[in-house]
């Protein structure tokens, strides 16, 4: 235990170190502070009438439509949309506002994912928020991260670092992992913090807690990580960070959005094009679509692209299983 | 100062038959033999030196036992325990030679963190710490970044983290490159210090003179081959040649024995020295040198030596320097390949 938490404390070191991390959390802290002071709710007989963002008005009490009985008490079914955790909290806190009451219980096509337009203005703003911020730093985060913790694992395996490593008994599939385990948690940290501070400050000024916000952490840290394993993968054959960074940024940046666009382009190709575009498909971390995956589920929308997210977690697995093994082997 | 006492008739380190070829390039693959066939065996509480020249297999041999580079053939073991596991290393302390350790942060971090790596617990390494930094000569800088440090600050700082575990083997890897003669001399004090504690030393350095200073046994690498191994007394002791102090020796007497077999030494040609190991000689006696065939021819020409009335002060056999021993076996080595070359040729 005092290795892994050894190995933890130098990969925690390492990225702190590098400024981008910093400036990621910087960030991270601005949004929400921008959120908490520039969002102003204006309250009418103590429930809120309109929300104001930068001084305009973005919603209010009378925008969008609540499709439910006032009673939100009653015997609505079970509710299993994306807003079914803010309808459950504001009945919890008893809110007095009437716009908050009324909106409560979703109704079936809420619950199917095609009830935006239903919604009312502030789940609505609350929505297009919480998409704003998930999709921003799901670009952002993850593609500065691995522009700031790439270095690290060829840091990690720089004679003179590497040897001082592998002389501490400890197997080297232990070291590689706790290196990748260091990665991650620092990442983890980051999107936690932001995601649950901007969820925090929209729940707690708009009184709507869409849990399921919460989600783009994990697609956000589970994407990073696939990613992350081709730097592994490339840095450990070749040495070469560069080639690492070009490789992952190639994949995501440049790759993944034409992967994204299959089906379209599945009508322009040959049978044989469709083949190699499948296996382009099923073998690039499908970065852009695995977004638009972590989109529906913060829309609480039926996932439509389970194949995407399968194929990613496999292909990072594998690059994972690949990376260590080449790690294990290597003289140093 | 070790931890649990080793099996006394288990090696330190034992190797058998240790090969390793390195293969580099893409498309033409060129190999280089680092290691070809090294055995040896290093018992517990000794300070075994390694040398050699450059690109002589040192670093590659240091590596494999410590389960760095994977041997292309043989076997290591470190107190019995195969080298390729994690738990041979439970008892090494290294400090490898160009080491680096993150420059944010300060020696005392290193050593907690490094500490931290080789299962050292919290409460054992803040009571060892300080001490340690103490004893490399570290303690007043013990909070500076160590991208502040000089060279000599970050080897100190190195063998510090080396013996943070209490190690039974202790490899290090040129260990006072780049430290001042004070420095050198406490780091060959704590060396001798960890020998008298019983722990092991596995020395790689350039500085022969260190090495004789402190090592028990040296072996030399050469082209990934061990050409001598033993102590330094029985490599530098020149065979059958022996340094004589004694009365002058009478014309007739000299005249009596076998030409060169008795010669002045060359510092007392023109007199009598002054002094031997540090004492004070004997006005009335001269330096001579004794080079014979056998043990009975040495103690044939010493009843010479008595019967002509020449009484004998001292009688030690020659040794030379450890470095002249190194450059002699070396270049002995590279004439012998050249002259295989031309015979190739």
């Amino acid at each position: 235990m005092h290795k892994l938490r050894g190995l933890l404390y130098l990969t925690f070191r390492e990225l702190w170190a590098k400024k981008i991390i910093i400036g990621l959390f910087v960030v991270s802290t601005l949004t929400w502070v921008v959120l908490m002071l520039f969002m102003n709710v204006e309250e009418v007989e103590g429930g809120i009438s309109a929300l104001r963002l930068f001084g305009g008005e973005v919603a209010t009490s009378q925008g969008g439509s609540a499709t439910v009985p006032a009673d939100a008490t009653g015997a609505a079914p079970a509710d299993t949309s994306v807003f079914a955790d803010s309808t459950r909290a504001a009945r919890d806190t008893a809110t007095p506002d009437p716009e908050m009451s009324r909106r409560a219980e979703p109704n079936e096509s809420d619950a199917q994912g095609g009830g935006f337009s239903s919604m009312t203005s502030f789940m609505q703003f609350t929505l297009v928020a919480q998409m704003v911020v998930s999709q921003a730093a799901y670009w952002i985060v993850i593609l500065l991260g691995l522009f700031s913790a790439a270095p690290l694992f060829a840091r990690l395996l720089e004679d003179g670092h590497i040897d001082l490593l592998l002389s501490k008994p400890m197997s080297r599939m232990r070291l590689f992992s706790g290196h990748v385990l260091g990665v991650l948690l620092m990442v983890t940290v980051l999107a936690a913090y932001l995601f649950g501070a901007v969820w925090l400050v929209l729940s707690i000024k708009i009184g709507v807690w869409n849990a399921k916000f919460l989600l783009s952490i994990l697609i956000l840290v589970g994407m990073f990580a696939i990613l992350y394993g081709i730097i592994a993968l490339v840095t450990v054959w070749t040495e070469s960070t560069a080639l690492a960074l070009i490789v992952a940024y190639g994949a995501a940046i440049f790759v993944s959005p034409f992967l994204a666009a299959r089906a379209s382009i599945h009508r322009a190709l040959s049978d044989t094009g469709d083949l190699a575009f499948d296996a382009l498909y099923y073998l690039v971390p499908n970065f852009a679509e695995i977004g638009y995956v972590a989109g529906q589920l913060l829309h609480g929308s039926p996932v439509t692209r389970w194949e995407a997210v399968i194929s990613t977690a496999v292909v990072g697995t594998l690059l994972y299983l690949e990376a260590g093994r080449r790690f294990v082997r290597r003289d140093f | 100062m070790p931890n649990d006492a080793p099996p006394a008739d288990v090696p330190a380190v034992a190797a058998s038959d240790l090969a390793k070829t390195y293969r580099n390039g893409v498309f033409k693959k060129r190999t280089v033999e680092a290691l070809q066939g090294v055995s040896l065996e290093v018992a517990p509480g000794e300070i075994f030196g390694l040398l050699g020249p450059n690109g002589a297999g040192k670093t590659t041999l240091v590596k494999s036992l410590l389960g760095i580079v994977h041997p292309t053939a043989g076997e290591a073991r470190l107190f019995g325990v195969p080298a390729s596991e994690a738990r041979a290393r439970r008892p090494a302390g290294y400090l490898p030679e160009n080491h680096r350790f993150p420059d944010f942060l300060s020696a005392r971090r290193v050593l907690h963190t490094y500490g931290a790596l080789s299962g050292v617990p919290p409460a054992e390494r803040k009571e060892r710490i300080p001490g340690l930094l103490e004893k490399v000569n570290m303690a007043e800088a013990a909070d500076a970044k160590i991208k502040t440090f000089s060279k000599g600050m970050l080897q100190r700082t190195g063998l510090a983290q080396a013996l943070l575990s209490r190690p039974r083997l202790l490899f290090l890897d040129e260990p006072t490159d780049g430290v001042d003669p004070v420095g050198r001399r406490q780091i060959r004090d704590i060396l001798v210090e960890l020998q008298r504690e019983g722990t092991t030393v596995f020395l790689n350095s350039h500085l022969l003179s260190e090495v004789e200073q402190v090592c028990s046994r040296v072996a030399i690498l050469n082209e990934g081959k061990f050409v001598r191994e033993g102590t330094i007394e029985g490599l530098t002791q020149d065979e059958h040649v022996y340094d004589l102090r004694a009365t002058p020796v009478p014309e007739e007497t000299l005249g009596a024995l076998s030409e060169g077999v008795l010669t002045a030494a060359l510092e007392d040609a023109a007199g009598p020295s002054a002094r031997t190991n540090g004492e004070a000689a004997p006005a009335d006696t001269h330096r001579y040198r004794v080079t014979v065939d056998s043990r009975a021819h040495l103690n044939d020409v010493l009843d010479r030596l008595r019967a002509g009335g020449v009484e004998l002060e001292s009688i030690t056999p020659k040794r030379q320097p450890l470095e002249d021993y190194f450059i002699d076996v070396v270049s002995r080595g590279q004439a012998a390949k050249e002259k295989e070359e031309e015979v190739r040729q």
